[in-house]
């Protein structure tokens, strides 16, 4: 019976000195994370049978358990998941929003205004050195602020790269140790007690994985725990697979498992936050900060590349984007416009290049027709050289050069062309027939038209057009026509010319003068063309010829063709009725104008839309269907050509890292092309260039650049907004789930002391019994 | 909330995560404070963030146009101001013509004028010429050449015709008048002869500017037809007057003579002295010297003609046709083209051909004072026909100076409109932009206040429960 007593006694002692032991534990750990606090899991012993009685044989400390309750752990694994991912994006997006500098004045919108503001000022006095260096200055730091800000955020970019390197390399740290403490638990567990440090150790590694990647997790029976990242196992047991990063095809990383050929989609945590990062958030802005400056660049060029600088046309012009072999046949110009590699895109429209010459003044224009779908480099480059004193070429780095003549200077404005029939068609003493029909003409019949010229003869000629003269024989432009009509030996021999004006055929002789006759004497295609009326009609030539003169700026919207025929015959000023009558492309009536009896010779008149005629003293009469165009062009390149090429712009670049101004610009802002009309103090194309600021641009999706910048802030200030409104909830869920956490795990001073007084007052009394049995002890031995 | 379990690290948590809190509302307050500024940046108020950046960009853009149109405004008024001076010079110069038409003057008189004029001209050449810092006012868009430069005598336009345009918004308003509309603003309206030759305007219309001399120069009489009659011409011609066909009638019944239809004189006694030398006047009161000596005393009707020659600035004289009706005149020095009618001719003489509304302002004073200074070649008829020609064109040139007055005072009107327009526009989105970003100061101190007032109040909560704690009572 005694000895019994003092084997209970003995393990209440245990039992509570164990307690006091755990007690003393928590107390000391109360401070430290993660720990949950402990307890003696406290039972009876087995009582034994003695003498028909069951008497209980003491209390045993069974285990030491934690206090933690399994599901609220893996709730706030998943929070903390969700609360690292919205932290760090939040972070990033702070430094964005700083990096572009709204509201404090160093934003792209206000180097914008400063840039607009100083070209209205320019508009004011283009001839003011000041203010073009004001224009010109505004322009580069505009630039720069772009190129600047572009960096700021990929420099944003650059560090999310390694911060994702960084955080997987962490990530696999926190597997390792989470494969070794398993190991440790593994081994020790089936021992008996649970490896309480341990676990609690384990848990803070996976809480700090949960930082950064998804994870969750599953006890095995061994007391090991499965860990999943992102859906997929990444430790088991003692093994730990390892993450790794994978190179994207379009620039940046994604996340997979070291050996997969698969890419993971992180869905919560910091690495899910970079990935975000890198792959929208940073490349939504700097795409809206590159579709920016493209329309800026895009719209300022189109208003700048056909001006004149004040200086006058250019003598050379090599522009600034370079042509790329895309086909990788080592060639160039056998590739399409549209598909050489040039940043901007061309449409179907003409080009209008102006040459003059210095001494003489004398001037001519063309227009290039351009389809980008059907225009290879090489046929623009040889239309360009075709233009009399121009040549074209490709440099050494690929970019189209354009050079002048020695004494001539061209230019690409829309200024009309003061002496349009240079020809002689109209005016001038060249003897003219014209056809009373306007092409395309119908020579699928074939036919010829037959001359008689006295001139140095009579010489009697004839010009057949056979079958597969002309590639479509039922719509022969007049274009065609007069090529091929100069072309024939006989009648350019002869002393004659064909012209095709408005699309009509003109037929004149290459001299001038009354000395100059020609006549057509008949052939079957004369119908086909019109001029049966002519036939056996003689033409001379004048020795009183008129001279027209074109002034004033077209004002009109669109462009226009109008054709000039005379309605009447006389003296001009002198006859009445004698008059000019001008046509439309579509062939209508446009204007009437009187150049009779009343009208002052060499006065001009108003035609249409800002454009003057003035007649000078001479002959004139309808009979012979003399007719000269007018070329009016709202748009000067309404294919976007110098755009394209980036000829004559003020900036050069495609997207927000590129854009500058014209290197030689920026050093000579005299080079400025303001102007038109061509004279020094021509405001046309900076006006033009203000008026960008308030235009739909078709680049920006039909915005202005203020709403599309103003959209581009915006919407990072919504998102940042929301981002910190989420990431307060978030981090208030969190706190309230690791408060929960702290109820059920956490160590309370107050309950541990109240327990260390009662295990105390338990060990006393435990002691106490043992005194007594032991006293009990030695009586019964004594008696012995 | 409740808790099942209440540890010891939930008051400091507690105390620093309230503490946090409220330390965040007090510093943003603080900041709001500080700079005046509710939204620094967008997010810190994205639904207004949008319509700051558009308020931003309105601002700037209005303080653009309104700097365009000070400037504007600028010029115009130099250039009105000039054209006050012009327009006084130019009535200046009226006034002296109307003057010099004064028959009462001699020759020194008009000598003066013609220096006076001179002078005006080039008073009114250096206003002409005047500039705004490096800008020449009147010559167009070409502002930096000197729009009207004298040359051989002649000043010539060297700017251009086009305006120069600020866009407010609205219809663009040109800023300049070129000078050519000013002072050599082309409105032609014919030629007109001055001058009593008899020449007439042809039929063929004209084609110059400025004013042509023309100068019919008597070079003898052609008495061919009277051969046969024994009349002969007196001196060779030398002393008659009469220029162009003229037919001679002789009735010897009556004894009477006409000339070109005028009233018929009794003939001079043959043999007497007279007969040697007769003169004879024509219905226009010209003069032919007939010598009748030889008279044989029959009946005549024949046709004596003046011949005279033509020239025209200082080309060479060529011979009157007087059959020509449509006679073409090409000045050598100015080009231009004129056709004259020779049909009537009377006498020798000066014609002055003016291209009435294409005559510069200067080319009419030149003229002007051209014709005061050799004055004594012309009659005061002629003179004063001469200068009254002028004196149509100076009025145009005066109207015109006027009309150009008027423009830019509208101009200037419209851009001062545009101004004030403009002015109150940015003062109203300056005003909407305030409200939109500015803190409201009120506001601000009162969340300042409230703020502080629960950081001080949850650190004065949180210190009392920390030091609730069972030691405190254990021995």
């Amino acid at each position: 019976m005694s000895f019994q007593g003092i084997s209970t006694g003995l393990k209440a002692l245990i039992a509570a000195q164990s307690s006091l032991d755990t007690i003393g534990n928590n107390l000391a750990n109360i401070n430290t994370p993660g720990y949950s606090r402990q307890r003696v899991e406290l039972v009876q012993a087995l009582g034994i049978e003695r003498n028909g009685v069951r008497i209980g044989t003491g209390v045993d400390a069974l285990t030491i358990t934690r206090a933690i309750d399994n599901l609220l752990e893996s709730r706030i694994l998943t929070q903390l998941g969700v609360r690292a991912q919205l932290a760090e994006r939040y972070a990033a997006a702070q430094e964005i929003e700083f990096a572009l500098g709204e509201f404090d004045g160093t934003g792209v919108g206000q180097s914008m205004d400063s840039f607009f503001a100083a070209a209205k000022q320019l508009a004011g006095d283009p001839a003011d050195g000041i203010l073009r260096s004001n224009l010109v200055q505004g322009g580069i730091q505009l630039g720069q602020r772009f190129n600047q800000v572009y960096g700021q955020l990929e420099a944003v970019g650059g560090s999310v790269e390694d911060a994702l390197r960084t955080s997987v390399a962490e990530a696999n740290a926190l597997a390792e140790q989470i494969a070794e403490l398993n190991r440790q638990i593994r081994t020790l567990e089936p021992g008996g007690d649970p490896a309480n440090q341990l676990r609690d150790q384990r848990q803070v590694a996976v809480q700090a994985l949960a930082n950064l990647a998804q994870v969750e997790v599953r006890e095995d029976p061994d007391g090991t725990y499965r860990v999943y990242v992102e859906g997929n196992l990444v430790v088991a047991a003692d093994r730990a697979m390892r993450l790794t990063t994978s190179d994207q095809p379009e620039g940046g990383l994604a996340l997979r498992l070291e050996g997969s050929a698969y890419d993971l989609t992180p869905r919560s945590g910091k690495i899910a936050a970079l990935l975000a990062l890198q792959d929208q958030d940073i490349t939504d802005l700097t795409g809206g900060l590159d579709q920016l400056a493209k329309g800026l660049i895009h719209a300022v060029n189109s208003a700048h590349s056909t001006g004149i600088p004040s200086g006058g046309g250019f003598t050379s012009l090599v522009a600034s984007n370079a042509l790329v072999d895309l086909d990788g046949n080592g060639q160039l110009e056998d590739q399409l416009l549209a598909d050489s590699g040039l940043p901007f895109d061309l449409t179907a429209g003409e080009l209008t290049i102006n040459v003059v010459d210095e001494e003489s003044g004398e001037q001519w224009s063309q227009q290039i027709a351009i389809d980008p779908a059907t225009t290879t480099v090489g046929e623009f480059l040889s239309a360009l050289g075709a233009v009399p004193g121009i040549g074209a070429s490709l440099n050494a780095e690929n970019q189209l050069s354009i050079v002048a003549e020695a004494g001539l200077r061209f230019d690409f404005s829309n200024r009309l062309d003061p002496d349009p029939d240079g020809a002689g068609t109209l005016s001038g003493g060249k003897a003219k027939l014209g056809s009373a029909l306007a092409g395309p003409y119908n020579l699928s019949a074939g036919g010829s038209l037959d001359f008689a010229v006295p001139a140095g003869g009579p010489t009697n000629l004839s010009v057949a057009f056979p079958i597969g003269s002309f590639p479509d024989a039922g719509e022969v432009s007049a274009q065609q026509l007069a090529d091929f009509l100069n072309a024939d030996a006989g009648f350019s021999g002869a002393g004659l010319e064909a012209h095709a004006v408005g699309g009509y055929l003109q037929l004149a002789s290459a001299g001038a003068g009354s000395s100059q006759s020609f006549s057509l004497t008949g052939g079957g295609a004369a119908a086909a063309l019109g001029l049966s009326g002519k036939v056996g009609q003689t033409a001379v030539g004048s020795d009183d010829p008129v001279e027209i003169s074109i002034s004033g700026a077209f004002t009109g919207a669109v462009g226009k063709e109008l054709v000039f025929k005379v309605a009447g015959a006389g003296t001009v000023g002198t006859t009445p009725g004698l008059g000019l009558q001008v046509f439309d492309s579509a062939g209508a009536l446009v204007a009437t104008l009187d150049i009779g009896a009343g009208y002052q010779p060499g006065t001009p008149l108003a035609v249409i839309d800002g454009i003057e005629v003035a007649v000078s003293l001479g002959e004139l009469s309808a009979a012979d269907d003399g007719r000269f165009a007018v070329e009016a062009r709202a748009d000067s390149d309404s294919a976007d050509v110098l755009v394209a090429f980036g000829l004559n712009g003020f900036f050069v670049g495609s997207d927000a890292q590129t854009i500058a101004v014209r290197p030689d610009l920026a050093a000579d802002p005299d080079l400025i092309a303001a102007s038109w009309t061509g004279t020094s103090g021509g405001n046309q194309a900076l006006l033009a260039l203000g008026e960008i600021e308030t235009q739909e641009l078709a680049l920006l999706d039909g915005r202005t650049l203020g709403s599309s910048y103003g959209e581009l802030i915006g919407g990072l200030g919504f998102d940042l907004a929301t981002m910190e409104l989420s990431l307060d909830t978030a981090d208030q869920v969190l706190g309230s789930l690791q408060q929960r956490r702290d109820s059920v795990s956490g160590v309370n001073a107050d309950e541990e002391l109240v327990d260390l007084t009662r295990f105390q007052q338990a060990y006393a009394t435990a002691a106490q019994y043992l005194s007594v049995v032991t006293r009990l002890q030695d009586e019964l031995l004594s008696i012995l | 909330m409740t808790i099942q379990r209440y540890t010891t690290r939930q008051p400091y948590d507690r105390l620093l995560a309230g503490l946090r809190s409220n330390f965040a509302r007090l510093l943003t307050s603080q900041q709001q404070i500080s700079t005046g500024v509710r939204v620094a940046k967008p997010s810190d108020d994205p639904a207004v963030a949008a319509r700051i950046l558009r308020g931003q960009r309105d601002l700037s853009s209005i303080g653009a146009t309104r700097q365009a149109i000070d400037s504007g405004g600028d010029l115009l008024d130099a250039a009105s101001s000039n054209l006050l001076d012009v327009s006084g010079l130019v009535a200046e110069a009226r006034a002296n013509l109307i003057q010099a038409m004064n028959g009462t003057l001699d020759e020194g008189a008009r000598k003066v004028l013609a220096t006076q004029f001179r002078g005006l001209s080039e008073q009114l050449l250096e206003m002409a010429n005047s500039r705004v810092g490096d800008r020449y006012l009147f010559a167009g868009t070409s502002t930096t050449t000197t729009p009207f430069v004298s040359q051989s005598g002649q000043v010539v336009y060297r700017g251009d015709g086009f305006e120069q345009s600020l866009d407010v918004g609205g219809a663009p308003v040109p800023i300049n008048i070129p000078g050519s509309e000013i002072f050599a603003k082309f409105e032609p309206q014919g030629l007109s002869l001055v001058g009593d030759t008899g020449l007439t305007l042809g039929a063929t219309a004209n084609q110059g500017m400025g004013e042509s001399q023309l100068s019919v120069v008597r070079s003898g009489s052609d008495l061919s037809a009277l051969a046969a009659f024994g009349i002969l011409p007196v001196a060779g011609g030398a002393g008659d007057s009469f220029v162009g066909p003229r037919a001679l009638v002789i009735d010897a019944t009556l004894g009477t003579l006409s000339l070109g239809g005028s009233d018929p004189v009794p003939l001079p006694a043959p043999g007497s002295p007279e007969a040697a030398d007769f003169a004879v006047y024509d219905a226009n009161g010209e003069v032919l010297h007939l010598d009748l000596s030889g008279f044989t005393l029959q009946d005549v009707s024949a046709t004596v003609t003046g011949e005279a020659t033509i020239s025209i600035g200082g080309a060479p004289p060529q011979a009157l046709d007087f059959s020509e009706a449509d006679l073409e005149l090409v000045d050598p020095a100015s080009g231009n083209r004129l056709h004259v009618d020779a049909t009537q001719m009377v006498r020798a003489g000066s014609e002055l051909a003016l291209f009435n509304g294409a005559s510069d302002l200067f080319a009419v004073l030149a003229g002007i004072a051209d014709d005061l200074e050799d004055s004594g070649q012309w009659s005061l008829d002629e003179l004063t026909d001469r200068l009254d020609a002028r004196l149509g064109e100076l009025t145009r040139h005066e109207e015109n100076v006027t009309r150009a007055l008027g423009v830019l005072g509208a101009r200037s009107q419209r851009l001062s409109v545009s101004g004030e327009r403009f002015q109150n526009l940015e003062l109203r989105v300056g005003a909407e932009l305030g409200e939109l970003r500015d803190a409201d100061l009120a506001q601000a101190i009162s969340d300042l206040s409230q703020a502080e007032l629960a950081v001080q109040l949850s650190q004065s909560a949180g210190s009392r429960l920390l030091n609730l704690s069972l030691l405190n009572y254990l021995r």
